[in-house]
């Protein structure tokens, strides 16, 4: 998957076809995830980061802002007060 | 010991009793070589003192230097990762200065030195980690950013925009490859049920920066920075109770409610990959 097509939604979301991911594939690729092919590991097409080890009841947009929060896609749609809330979250993770 | 506080668990806090606590290093870069191109930052010694003393009062060692260009910023970080911190719990780099935008996904932005050359913010938090200080590992490092860029007024400055561009994965060190496993710093990490990442995850850094990459920051030549002044005030005031990461609650919702006021925003933010609480010793 090259990372520079998956700018694209629907690009992102067709790398899930056939893929068994505990979170919805909608919600990853709308979050900037796209698989990559190995287990449950994603990556975001913009930052580059990478998770892997879903649980089911996580959010993807939680997650990102989590471990990731200096990535631009992800200020650029969910807003600095988002990223704040999770990371001041106490204890983390 | 000091009076009466009460510490609500122990286990889920980081040790701090140490006397010292540890080393606070602050740069504070005033004046600003021509060539740099950037404005000379009236007010920055207000703030520059009054951090210095919340963190002597904080029980740090507090050094200051000031007006460093790129080399002796990085020199200095260099000389305080090499110091041994085995008997200290606790490690505070505070940065005064003009910034700018570089995009990282951890620790995005970066500080100038004197010489208009900067230090991008992730390679500034580098100096500290686990590999580079061993003897921090596992302890709190605290990074405090005040950055802003060069104004007419000297009050402050617009960042240009964040432009969100495709990554081709060779955008910083850590990306160039797609490494599975998430050990890293050893300690911590081990025992979570979330999603994990992928890459190796910085522990026991926390950095928080006057605005996001995108905002204003505002400096005023009188009473200092919007940021620092509201930090020292909430530490101040709460130190003694409260635990740094809900201190910083406070500070981004007074900033941000100021700043609300006027005709840019100011939202400062915390990037935060503490593992426990952590509560500072006040003297008394």
């Amino acid at each position: 998957n090259d990372p520079a097509l998956m700018q694209n939604f629907e690009a992102r979301r067709a790398t899930f076809a056939g893929v068994r991911h505990p979170i919805d594939h909608e919600r990853l690729a709308r979050a900037g995830f796209y698989s990559t092919g190995r287990g449950d590991a994603v990556l975001c097409f913009h930052c580059g980061g990478g998770l892997n080890n879903w649980q089911p009841e996580e959010d993807p947009w939680v997650e990102h802002a989590k471990h990731y929060p200096g990535c631009s896609f992800l200020l650029a749609n969910k807003g600095p007060e988002f990223v704040n809330s999770i990371q001041l979250q106490r204890p983390q993770h | 010991p000091g009076p009466g506080r009460v510490r609500r668990d122990s286990l889920q806090g980081y040790k701090m009793d140490a006397s010292p606590c540890g080393y606070c290093l602050i740069i504070n870069n005033m004046e600003f070589e021509p060539h740099s191109m950037l404005k000379n930052r009236k007010g920055s010694n207000i703030d520059c003192e009054k951090l210095e003393r919340r963190f002597k009062t904080l029980n740090f060692v507090v050094e200051v230097r000031t007006n460093l260009r790129q080399k002796q910023i990085k020199h200095e970080l260099l000389t305080l990762s090499k110091k041994d911190h085995s008997q200290y719990d606790c490690c505070v780099v505070i940065m005064l200065s003009h910034g700018t935008e570089v995009n990282h996904n951890r620790f995005p932005g970066a500080v100038y030195g004197v010489d208009g050359q900067y230090v991008p913010v992730q390679h500034i938090t580098n100096y500290l980690n686990g590999q580079h200080c061993p003897s921090l590992q596992g302890k709190p490092k605290l990074f405090f950013i005040q950055a802003c860029g060069g104004d007419e007024r000297d009050m402050g400055f617009e960042v240009s925009p964040d432009e969100v561009e495709p990554s081709s994965g060779g955008m910083d060190d850590q990306t160039d490859a797609i490494p599975m496993s998430s050990s890293s710093d050893s300690l911590s990490m081990s025992d979570e049920p979330d999603a994990r990442p992928t890459l190796p995850t910085p522990s026991d850094i926390l950095v928080s920066y006057s605005t996001f990459p995108g905002y204003v920051s505002w400096r005023e030549t009188q009473s200092g920075s919007w940021y620092v002044q509201t930090l020292d005030c909430i530490l101040e005031e709460n130190a003694a109770t409260v635990d740094l990461v809900t201190m910083l609650m406070m500070v981004n919702n007074e900033v941000s409610q100021n700043s609300a006021k006027g005709l840019y925003k100011q939202m400062p933010g915390s990037f935060n990959f503490l593992r426990k609480l952590l509560y500072f010793r006040t003297q008394t």
